[in-house]
């Protein structure tokens, strides 16, 4: 119950940073979709007219303007990537905003009458639901710049495409997985990366300038053995596709508890405030 | 009764804790008294759990410190341990949430004693006020011992009064009081007990009342004895 009530927490904390970081997000795509529209549309044009050619010569020369052209410009490109690194940022200041400025709000939340382990499971849980909430802004907004390019340009020149091809591309195949397996692995390496993160700051928490020496060396380990199933090659030789996935999710999941694990003993035995 | 037995702690090569051993019973008001480095806040950190210790035991009723435990013995550090973007309702509901312990009562009773109001931001307050919500928060928990380092620190002499005077309400009665306090003046009548430490050690332990009266010294006239000072 206390679990509840600390993501519940948690995520009020964040709500104000995540509503502006995806209003600015959906800011930049919504603004970005009008703008290579509108500049595509008066692309056509010039080009028409200084080549003294028709529309349909046009669009077999250069082709309609696609979902996937928009989605892999370099406006959104730049949105998703505010989204990772304000993540990124998000998880180390999840545990030191607890320590540092005007409050020592850290004594409040070891002193609370339940195991500290939800402490870190309900930082965990946010970070997660962080993560969800912009990938579903982004699939909303793939659908709303759709509808933007849509309306602004004439119908010839703009080729309405499948959504699942839309997805395909790039960063959306990896921020939007196909299949179940892809997705376990996807976001069961980004877990387990988020649990090594925490394990790292709880080390330089309890041992100081040692810890962060420690943090980073187990971070490094961490991350090696990640990867090992693609860097074993009996293993990358022998398994199928899918079965590597299974045997990166595997270690995935071994990662995330020997963290977990590590954490709490660091949470519960060997953390200074 | 909190016993703290053998208890050692190194940091950095310093050993802030050495051997240290004493008691604070319950419906006692027990005093930590020491130089600023003596150990005072590590022992009383340690007692949470918020700081690890390399050898001894501590024991809160015979127990060693649990989770379930905070809903027996209550900490209030020298700083504020509460969102200070919250205003003071919103702290109030946080601890409600959280603790099945929380004498909602007895916090809105602190409050008007206070004179602050539900509304006020923490983050807006004088230090003196911060303090005194820090107070409030550890004062209107339902457990049986209260843990207070430094509570007249840095605020204004009517804060230490109003702050002070809680020592001789019914919020105090039947608690276990540990306190570690520069401003002895302020409370010297009202201990019962006090620990002389220094280096991490305890040095010298006696009963206010019975030192008073049978040697007619006052606690700080042990200290200057004790310190050599």
């Amino acid at each position: 119950m206390n679990y509840v009530k600390l993501v519940n927490f948690e995520v009020q904390r964040f709500f104000k940073l995540f509503s502006v970081v995806a209003l600015i997000i959906a800011l930049m795509q919504i603004g970005g979709a009008i703008y290579r529209a509108s500049t595509f549309e008066t692309y056509a044009e010039t080009i028409m007219r200084q080549q003294q050619i028709d529309l349909a010569t046009f669009l077999q020369q250069y082709g309609p303007l696609t979902l996937p052209q928009f989605l892999t410009s370099s406006i959104v490109e730049l949105s998703i990537m505010l989204g990772i690194v304000v993540i990124v940022i998000y998880t180390f200041f999840i545990w030191y905003r607890d320590w540092l400025g005007k409050s020592s709000f850290i004594y409040r939340l070891l002193m609370l009458p339940s195991t500290r382990l939800h402490i870190f499971t309900a930082k965990l849980t946010t970070i997660i639901l962080f993560v969800l909430g912009l990938i579903s802004l982004q699939r909303i907004l793939i659908t709303i710049n759709d509808v933007i390019m849509y309306n602004v340009l004439p119908a010839p020149l703009y080729e309405r495409e499948n959504i699942a091809y839309v997805y395909s591309h790039d960063v959306l195949a990896i921020l939007m997985p196909h299949t179940w397996v892809e997705g376990l692995f996807i976001y069961g390496f980004g877990i387990a990366a988020v649990t090594v993160i925490f394990t790292a700051i709880l080390c330089e928490r309890s041992f100081g300038l040692i810890g962060i020496v420690a943090g980073i060396v187990y971070s490094v380990a961490m991350l090696v053995v990640l990867l090992s199933p693609t860097m074993i090659p009996a293993l990358t030789m022998m398994l199928y596709p899918h079965e590597q996935y299974m045997c990166l999710i595997a270690v995935a999941v071994l990662v995330a508890l020997v963290s977990s694990t590590i954490s709490y003993y660091l949470l519960t035995r060997k953390m200074t405030v | 009764m909190i016993e703290v037995k053998n208890v050692s702690k190194t940091f950095r090569r310093k050993h802030v804790l050495q051997n240290m051993s004493f008691t604070a019973n319950k419906g006692e008001i027990t005093c930590l008294i020491g130089v600023n480095g003596a150990g005072k806040t590590t022992v009383m950190k340690a007692i949470m759990g918020l700081t690890p210790i390399h050898s001894g035991d501590i024991r809160i009723d015979g127990e060693t410190l649990t989770s379930a435990s905070y809903e027996k013995i209550a900490y209030i550090p020298d700083r504020l341990s509460m969102m200070p973007s919250y205003t003071i309702a919103e702290a109030f509901e946080f601890m409600r949430s959280f603790y099945t312990v929380w004498n909602e009562a007895r916090a809105l009773e602190l409050l008007a004693f206070f004179q602050l109001s539900l509304d006020q931001k923490i983050e807006t307050l004088s230090k003196g006020n911060t303090a005194k919500v820090n107070l409030l928060l550890g004062l209107a928990l339902d457990v049986d011992y209260l843990l207070m380092d430094e509570p007249f620190s840095g605020i204004d002499l009517f804060s230490r009064e109003q702050i002070a005077s809680v020592f001789t309400s019914h919020l105090i009665e039947n608690r276990g009081v540990l306190i570690t306090t520069h401003e002895i003046q302020d409370i010297e009548m009202l201990i019962d007990k006090a620990i002389l430490i220094d280096d991490g050690a305890v040095l010298h332990e006696m009963n206010v009342e019975e030192t008073r009266e049978m040697e007619g010294k006052s606690i700080v006239d042990v200290m200057r004895e004790v310190y050599g000072r």
